[in-house]
């Protein structure tokens, strides 16, 4: 189930630009913590628990492998640990490679879920707003591709079993050059087809199946409300010489819970639909 | 499986070629000498930069070190830091080592044509601090520059 | 209302001296359903392209076609577009879009409708035509059958006037065929859209249509309603092509309307004294075993369903076995396994000769830009395989080039020069016509006598009925019946031939056409 998929593209594209925009500029650990959960509690919710938790060690890795190496690089800070070869490895250093692993594991959770909820359709919504053409050669490469890839196989398979023994380069060569002959003839037949069908024809159209509703008016105004809120406050994390927490006043709290919000949107989303369904399927 | 095996043996070899010192160990280890150069560290032109968070221009006034005879701007610099517990940090090896920040204060922090250089006896010599040698009562000044060198009495000439 | 009228059409391509078509006269009024026949080359697919201002191959044209009354030349783009759809045979490269509504829309798009538009006619063809659960999915995870019916759709979401089909169902599977040809019946009965329709199997469209038209070499031999055009067919070369009933009507003595369905068929059968009511059969060839499968168990996942569960069969030498089933049943499967690509979890196959596989698209043997190049590749030696094969005068054609049966032919050829004891086909006859097949079948026969042994994979009952020693029934993962060729079709109720539906009760062990003739004729 992945209800917060069936927003409208514009708002979709905002929400996420909004969240990686103060995932990768805020720098700011309170701000990560708040996008990890939010993006992986979101991510578990459109894939399966076992990737989820499989890919969850993984940004583990991740955050562990960038906090050891950026003292190796950065010797910036006051408190030392110890010296490698006169150069200090600084604990402000360590803290700054942990909040710099998080980012990057932030960014990356939120791009797999951004690719799990902009599906094609969405990209070529896009793209055929403003060039229809483009979107139109987009959509047939992405059937062009499979089907490339499909008889490819099939010629590889034939080649493979046709009673002669070849080395295993040679025939991919020979099959790599019998789908580019194929593949132009088929071309042949399909650009006959949308002639046929009137392509090239003035005033072209793009048929998407997108409305923009109130709901998601309504979704994006509190998407830009939110991040608005969450860049009033003075937030900035300084790292050297020494790790200084910036105050809390109510700007920032007001900062900090507008993007625990924001970060949390699209997994409650999931929760509220996922419990919507349940209620209504007791009742019956 | 390769790469398991692999990984770690890599982090051995290359930190098998690295000294690992306790903080104590390292400002403790002050290497002696005959001769003395006085190493004076100042930032003057960082406290007058726009809004600058340094309120101190004076790091290090004249302090004396020990040094032996062909021994670098560098290593007085490293003599006088371990002295007095200042931090710096540098980057390249050998001939080629370059100051980049002392005392927090790194190059680029106030503006695009900041960062140290180095005077010995009011002459700015445009050599590598590893490579220039010291001789006896040398006085080594390390100016913290926003304007590279300008405001600190050395003219650019290009290359 | 005249839709077309075609005067005094003739046409001959850059390529060639002689007239593709000749002298063509003929008009099609609003509302009919026109049926093209013809053997391969006879201009059926030049007819109907010429149709198409769009589709007009380069070449010499002569005469006039109107279109309701206007020149089809002075017909503006967006008329043709709207007005006349065409569809062509091969299902997967018409599609020219990823996803299966941008499909539907895609002709309603370059006709400049409004979104509004376009959504309401894609969702009303989409459910007219079976596409709700895969509205959203990507064209790729649709089957052959499937594709041909959504190009059918797409051509329809702009509601033409008149809808042209070039052998759309000569790539499908005879169920997907079938139900395609009930929804152009459907759409035609419904809608009132003109159909013209050319084919090569006409057991199942026959008695569809309203009118038959019958090309040789480029000129109408008869155009009538398909009854009086079956009988105006008697004696000529094309008649193989008819329905069964047409063809035994037509080779014995019989009055009256001619018979183009099985009911109509099993009426005349019953009318008519039988020479004899028995086909005697023919002796099981007992030769030594060269391949047995046993107890084969696969699935291509881990998690995921039995293909072949507990599926034994053994294959004797110098036989020509038809392996039979519905589409997603295993046959090619278990010709993979055989082959040995896949490998089945339990189970054994004792093989110990050589086989060689040839695929269903025939074209994928071919990889070098001249059929000798290919052949050169397997074997030094072609040429005298080539002669025995008539291939001598193609050697410096392109593969691509050749015609479905040539192509067969050539292909076949290509994997014997290994020198194979097996040769497996995996749907031999798909896209071929009737006399193609009929040579291809000669063909095999011949190769069977010289010792080959032959495993094939195929939907065509009529063509295993017809050429093959035994025949299996793949179903649920295991074969569950397995005869000699006239035992397997006369047992059969459903599965099975034409022929043999008609003279069931009537006719003991009759399974080809024929066979019926020979019965009553004696």
């Amino acid at each position: 189930m992945n209800t917060f998929k069936n927003f409208h593209p514009i708002t979709l594209f905002f929400y996420f630009l909004f969240v990686l925009f103060i995932s990768i500029f805020s720098f700011n650990p309170l701000f990560l913590i708040f996008g990890f959960f939010g993006s992986i509690s979101f991510y578990a919710c459109i894939s399966d628990f076992k990737a989820v938790f499989k890919s969850i060690i993984f940004y583990i890795i991740l955050i562990f492998a960038v906090t050891a190496t950026n003292p190796i690089f950065s010797h910036n800070g006051a408190t030392v640990l110890f010296f490698i070869n006169d150069n200090r490895i600084t604990l402000e250093a360590l803290i700054y490679g942990a909040v710099l692993g998080l980012m990057i594991a932030v960014a990356v959770i939120w791009f797999r879920c951004f690719n799990l909820v902009f599906d094609s359709e969405k990209i070529l919504y896009f793209l055929g707003k403003s060039f229809p053409r483009l979107a139109l050669v987009f959509s047939m490469t992405l059937n062009f591709i499979p089907n490339l890839l499909r008889s490819f196989k099939n010629i590889n398979t034939a080649q493979r079993l046709s009673g002669k023994k070849n080395s295993r380069i040679k025939r991919y060569l020979n099959s790599f050059s019998a789908v580019i002959t194929q593949s132009m003839e088929n071309a042949m037949i399909t650009s006959d087809s949308m002639r046929a069908r009137g392509y090239g024809l003035k005033k072209r159209t793009f048929y998407s199946r997108f409305k923009f509703t109130f709901y998601d008016l309504t979704y994006l105004a509190v998407s830009i409300v939110l991040f608005s809120l969450s860049l009033v406050g003075n937030t900035s994390f300084e790292f050297y010489p020494y790790f200084v927490i910036p105050k809390s006043d109510t700007l920032n709290i007001l900062s900090y819970v507008s993007f625990l919000i924001l970060s949390f949107i699209p997994f409650l989303f999931e929760v509220k639909e996922g419990a919507k369904w349940k209620f209504l399927i007791s009742k019956i | 499986m390769k790469r398991l095996i692999f990984f770690p043996l890599v982090l051995i070899l290359i930190f098998s070629g690295c000294s690992i010192k306790s903080p104590d160990d390292y400002y403790n280890k002050i290497e002696n000498g005959e001769l003395t150069a006085t190493v004076s560290i100042n930032c003057g032109t960082a406290v007058d930069y726009e809004d600058s968070k340094r309120e101190k221009a004076e790091i290090l006034s004249d302090c004396k070190v020990n040094f032996k005879d062909g021994d670098t701007v560098y290593d007085a610099l490293k003599n006088a830091c371990k002295k007095n517990k200042i931090q710096f940090e540098y980057s390249g090896n050998g001939d080629s080592i370059y100051i980049e920040g002392i005392d927090y204060l790194y190059e680029f922090d106030c503006g695009e044509l900041s960062g140290w250089k180095y005077s010995v006896n009011g002459i700015f010599p445009n050599k590598g601090c590893n490579v220039y040698k010291l001789k006896d009562g040398d006085e080594v000044d390390w100016l913290y520059t926003c304007d590279l060198g300008e405001d600190i009495g050395d003219k650019y000439e290009g290359e | 209302m005249e839709i077309f009228n075609i005067k005094n059409l003739s046409f001959t391509y850059n390529t060639s001296d002689k007239k593709a078509i000749n002298a063509i006269n003929m008009t099609v009024s609003s509302g009919d359903f026109l049926l093209v026949i013809g053997q391969s080359g006879c201009g059926k697919t030049t007819l109907l392209k010429m149709l198409k201002k769009e589709l007009t191959p380069f070449g010499k044209k002569e005469g006039e076609i109107f279109y309701k009354g206007k020149n089809i030349e002075s017909l503006n783009e967006r008329e043709s577009a709207q007005s006349i759809g065409f569809i062509m045979q091969d299902p997967d490269s018409q599609i020219v879009t990823d996803k299966v509504y941008s499909e539907l829309a895609f002709g309603l798009e370059n006709l400049g409708y409004d979104k509004e538009v376009i959504r309401a006619k894609v969702s009303e063809f989409a459910s007219c035509f079976g596409f709700l659960e895969s509205f959203d999915s990507s064209v790729n995870k649709l089957s052959g059958g499937e594709k041909q019916m959504l190009n059918l759709a797409s051509v329809m979401a702009v509601n033409p006037e008149v809808i042209i089909l070039d052998e759309p169902t000569s790539m499908l599977d005879p169920i997907s065929a079938n139900e395609f040809l009930s929804t152009l019946k459907r759409i035609n009965n419904d809608f009132g859209t003109t159909v013209i329709i050319s084919e090569h199997h006409l057991q199942e469209v026959f008695h569809l249509a309203d009118r038959v038209v019958c090309l040789e070499n480029g000129e109408i031999t008869a155009l009538d309603t398909p009854k009086n055009v079956c009988k105006s067919l008697k004696g000529k070369k094309i008649m193989k092509t008819l329905p069964v009933p047409a063809r035994v009507f037509n080779s014995v003595k019989a009055y009256g309307e001619c018979p183009i369905t099985v009911k109509e068929g099993r009426k005349m059968l019953s009318s008519i004294a039988l020479n004899s009511n028995k086909i005697s059969l023919n002796e099981l060839k007992s030769g030594d075993i060269i391949l047995s499968c046993k107890n084969i168990w696969f699935r291509y996942e881990r998690k995921s369903k039995d293909i072949l569960k507990n599926c034994s069969f053994n294959v004797n030498r110098g036989e020509f076995y038809a392996l039979l089933g519905e589409n997603g049943c295993g046959k090619s499967t278990l010709l993979n396994i055989i082959n040995g690509s896949l490998k089945p979890y339990r189970g054994k196959i004792k093989c110990n000769l050589k086989s060689a596989y040839l695929p269903q698209n025939p074209k994928n043997v071919f990889v070098k830009d001249t059929l000798e190049q290919d052949l050169k590749m397997v074997n030094n030696s072609f040429i005298e395989l080539s002669e025995q094969f008539g291939l001598s005068a193609f050697l410096k054609t392109h593969p691509y080039d050749l015609s479905g049966g040539e192509l067969q032919r050539a292909s076949i050829c290509k994997i014997l020069l290994s020198n194979p004891d097996i040769l497996l086909l995996d749907e031999p006859t798909k896209g071929l016509d009737t006399f193609a097949k009929i040579n291809l079948g000669n063909f095999l026969k011949q190769l069977c006598k010289k010792g080959l042994t032959i495993i094939m994979v195929t939907h065509d009952v009529e063509f295993s009925a017809e050429f093959s020693d035994r025949c299996g029934l793949l179903f649920d993962g295991g074969i569950t019946s397995e005869n000699s060729v006239k035992n397997f079709f006369s047992q059969n109720i459903f599965y099975t031939t034409s022929a043999s539906k008609m003279s069931k009760g009537m006719i003991e062990n009759a399974v080809t056409a024929d066979d019926i003739i020979r019965c009553i004729n004696g």
